[in-house]
């Protein structure tokens, strides 16, 4: 099965995280209210040390399993993450930011070409505080595929744009996310995204999944108010 | 308020300055250069003070990294201690520091059967120095440390960083404009100590006296030599200041 089983619980201040993942979907788009605990799945399964325990598998890989004491650190998970706001390292430039992840001879040129596959070879010289939104948002996504990770994990990828990149920009995602071909998990808040980036829907409320299926099935039976104001924003 | 009202703290802070600028000569400072008083304080000061920083930065970074990610009442307890300098004044430091390491202190059974004898030696001065400088460091590395983005941590160690690695390529980088202000001020700190150096220390000539001291010194015997060995470290720490603003606006700007 080429998708994801995620199955977390923990407190983590006030939210209690109770998650419980499985869908044979490699796409999941995770939708909720703020605070409900999106970020800190992605987080989770990204490898960031939480007080988390239970389960994580992507693509037949297990990443986390405290029933038999594996959790692999985040060098050894190979999942490329796109937090909020694109984490580039602002003293690097683009080109630099791309190869902090690849290792041996020609790294350079290879950051290159991992630029130029996202159209954003332009960009190598520049440094991340004097690009647009969406020029960081390339240049993030060129670095989270140069490592040919499992999975990736995007963060909000639209959000920090204006109305006009948003849209260029989301059917690009889209589309780089075909072509790359890997399983991955999104956050959005945006009911456009949602239907744009396809795959399978998460609906998370209060630290756990309330809802999963297609967006489809969403719209004929939303089981929640949160479901039902966010089909209603979609117009 | 009034713009009145900011004038007489500045005209009570720069007066002093002013008078140390406007009273000597540049005679004076050429003798002072050439008395012998002056050489062996300078380059005491100067090589213990750089001693100092550089073990104030290695043993300080890691103090700070562990502060700046440590929840809990244990890491505000130890950030507290580690403050603690900063309010206690150099003379109880310069005598904590004898109960500490002097022939009668905790430790000086210890350090005797060893051979080594700290007090009034010129480690004894780098200790002072160490002791009252290091917490201007670490609290300045640790706000600096704090400030960066724990998603960036993550994101260099999903690239294959280790956590080293990714303290040194992204944390430290990230923290440079708050670390590197700590440094300088740790170093000017470290320059200017007196009180801890006196008691811990001592003020012997050419061991244990540095700039500080040679100026106490000086102004018993002669008080053109101790104005001019005030500007000369005064001059050296207006440098420091400098290139703790200067610097950085420089590389803002390029």
């Amino acid at each position: 099965m080429s998708g994801w089983h995620i199955r977390l619980q923990g407190q983590l201040g006030a939210l209690a995280v109770d998650v419980d993942l499985r869908t044979p979907s490699p796409r999941v788009v995770l939708v909720g209210p703020n605070g409900a605990g999106k970020s800190t799945v992605l987080r989770a399964v990204a490898g960031a040390p939480l007080p988390l325990r239970g389960r994580v598998e992507v693509a037949r890989r297990v990443l986390q399993d405290d029933g038999a004491a594996v959790r692999l650190p985040p060098e050894a998970r190979r999942v490329g993450y796109l937090p909020q706001g694109y984490g580039l390292f602002a003293h690097l430039s683009a080109q630099a930011n791309v190869a902090f992840g690849l290792t041996g001879p020609q790294a350079a040129e290879r950051a290159l070409a991992a630029l130029a596959r996202v159209g954003a070879a332009h960009l190598a010289p520049r440094r991340p505080p004097t690009l647009s939104g969406g020029e960081q948002q390339r240049v993030a996504l060129a670095r989270a595929l140069a490592i040919e990770p499992v999975a990736l994990l995007l963060d909000e990828p639209l959000a920090a744009l204006d109305v006009g990149a948003r849209r260029t920009l989301r059917a690009s995602l889209a589309a780089d996310l075909d072509g790359a071909g890997r399983p991955a998990l999104l956050v959005t808040h945006d009911p456009r995204d949602v239907r744009a980036f396809g795959g399978v829907v998460a609906v998370v409320e209060g630290g756990r999944i309330t809802q999963l299926g297609p967006w489809e099935a969403l719209r004929t039976q939303p089981a929640s108010p949160f479901v039902a104001e966010l089909l209603g924003e979609d117009a | 308020m009034s713009a009145l009202l900011r004038w007489p703290l500045l005209a009570f802070l720069g007066l002093p300055v002013l008078a140390l600028l406007l009273t000597s000569t540049p005679g004076e400072l050429a003798a002072a250069w050439r008395h012998p008083l002056a050489g062996p304080a300078v380059v005491l000061s100067l090589r213990t003070s750089l001693v100092s920083l550089a073990l104030i930065v290695a043993t300080g970074l890691p103090v700070a990294w562990w502060l700046a990610r440590a929840r809990g009442p244990w890491a505000r307890a130890v950030e507290t201690l580690v403050e603690l300098p900063v309010v206690i004044p150099p003379a109880v430091v310069g005598v904590a520091l004898l109960q500490a390491y002097g022939r009668q202190g905790l430790l000086g059974d210890g350090l005797a059967r060893l051979g080594v004898q700290l007090p009034f030696t010129e480690a004894a001065v780098v200790v002072a120095q160490v002791m009252v400088a290091a917490p201007f460091f670490v609290q300045s590395a640790t706000a600096g440390l704090r400030g960066v983005d724990p998603d960036l941590l993550l994101v260099a160690r999903t690239l294959g960083a280790s956590p080293t690695r990714a303290f040194w390529r992204v944390a430290l980088p990230a923290a440079r404009p708050a670390v590197l202000a700590g440094a300088a001020l740790a170093w000017a700190r470290a320059l200017g100590e007196f009180g801890a150096t006196l008691l811990f220390a001592g003020n012997l000539s050419g061991r244990t006296q540095t700039m500080p001291l040679a100026i106490f010194s000086a102004l018993e015997v002669d008080l053109g030599l101790a104005r001019a060995l005030a500007l000369l470290l005064g001059g050296l720490a207006f440098a420091v200041l400098l290139g703790l603003r200067v610097l950085p606006a420089l590389r803002r700007a390029p």
